[in-house]
This record gives structure tokens, C-alpha cells and sequence, in this order.
């Protein structure tokens, strides 16, 4: 699938979404998100590829798996609840789009604590490491 | 990229809204909402597996 046909099926989605938005806007709000998810999945592949380059650009330059998966993770993450957020947006719930990004920065806080807190140990050992 | 789920939730909700339409014309005001109502569901059935399998990809992707 090139850009190109990726870009004229995201319009022809945007305009049957807008069609039932005007028609029943609580179709239109599930048609959203069918929409949204195509699209996404034909990307995944081609966002595939892109992770696997990025990891072995990190792989040589030495860096811990660990903290590339985790990297990888938080932005899979991010880009969910956005997703998520933009939808709720689209059907007027701003209210509920804040919930949800809310909801998305928590999680991302949760999967880097183990990464913050190895940051806080090594920071720890190196002031004490030092006479003061 | 398959569109034929949009094809089909498209033409469902083209339906659901002629149905809904006559029905209030021919004055049957509850049969109206219970169609509705029901498209309701068979679009949500319908446009949840495709979102079920994105999150579903999405984990598989990122590792989640």
C-alpha cells in the first residue's frame, strides 16, 4: 500500500464519516474509530519495519533492550490513547478525551517507573560514591 | 487495506436511517428507535472486530 493510496482512502473515509455525522452522529462516532483502526492497521507493517531498523541502530550502539522496549512500548502507548482522545474529540466529549489522555500518561508513568527509579539508584550510588 | 467493512457498516447506516425514516413517517415512533437501536448493535458488533484486531496488532507491535 503506497502513501498515495493511503492518503486517498483516508479521504474517502473522511468523507463518509462527515456524511453520517450530519445523517446520525452516533454512527458517525463508531464509523470514526472503524475508519481510524483501518487506517492504522494498514500502517503497522511498514511501522514494523521502522522498529526493527531502530532497534538495531540501538543494538550497536550498545544501549540495554530493556530501555528500547520500553521506549518502543511508551510510544505505542501514547499513540493509542491519542487515538483515542482525538475520537472522543471528533464526537464533541471533550470532557471524556481529557479522561482518557489522563489515562494514557498514568500508563506511561507505570511502564517507565522501573527505568526512573534504575535512574534514581545509579544517581544515588554516584552522590554517595563522591565525598562531600 | 480491506474497505469492504466500510462498505458494509456504510450501507448499514444508510438502512438503519431509511428504516428509522419510514417508520416515523408511518407514524410508528417505538418501532423507529428499536430499529435504530438494533443497527445500533450489529454496527457496533461489526466496527468492533476491526478495532478489537488494531489493539489487538498494536500490542503484538509494541509489546504491550
Amino acid at each position: 500500500m503506497t502513501a498515495v493510496d493511503f492518503i486517498l482512502a483516508a479521504l474517502f473515509l473522511l468523507f463518509v464519516v462527515v456524511i453520517f455525522r450530519q445523517m446520525k452522529p452516533e454512527l458517525a462516532v463508531i464509523l470514526a474509530l472503524a475508519a481510524g483502526a483501518l487506517l492504522l492497521l494498514s500502517l503497522l507493517p511498514t511501522l514494523l519495519l521502522l522498529l526493527g531498523v531502530m532497534r538495531d541502530i540501538m543494538a550497536r550502539a550498545r544501549v540495554d533492550f530493556t530501555y528500547v522496549a520500553l521506549v518502543v512500548k511508551v510510544v505505542g502507548l501514547a499513540y493509542l490513547a491519542q487515538f483515542a482522545a482525538d475520537v472522543a474529540r471528533d464526537a464533541g466529549e471533550t470532557a471524556l478525551a481529557g479522561k482518557i489522555e489522563l489515562g494514557g500518561r498514568v500508563a506511561i508513568l507505570a511502564a517507565a517507573l522501573p527505568a526512573l527509579w534504575a535512574l534514581m539508584e545509579v544517581l544515588l550510588r554516584l552522590m554517595e560514591a563522591v565525598p562531600s | 487495506m480491506n474497505l469492504d467493512i466500510i462498505w458494509q457498516l456504510a450501507g448499514l447506516g444508510i438502512l438503519v436511517v431509511v428504516i428509522h425514516a419510514l417508520f416515523k413517517t408511518a407514524g410508528r415512533e417505538e418501532l423507529a428507535w428499536m430499529t435504530t437501536l438494533v443497527g445500533l448493535a450489529l454496527f457496533m458488533l461489526l466496527a468492533l472486530q476491526v478495532v478489537g484486531r488494531l489493539f489487538q496488532e498494536v500490542r503484538a507491535t509494541f509489546g504491550m
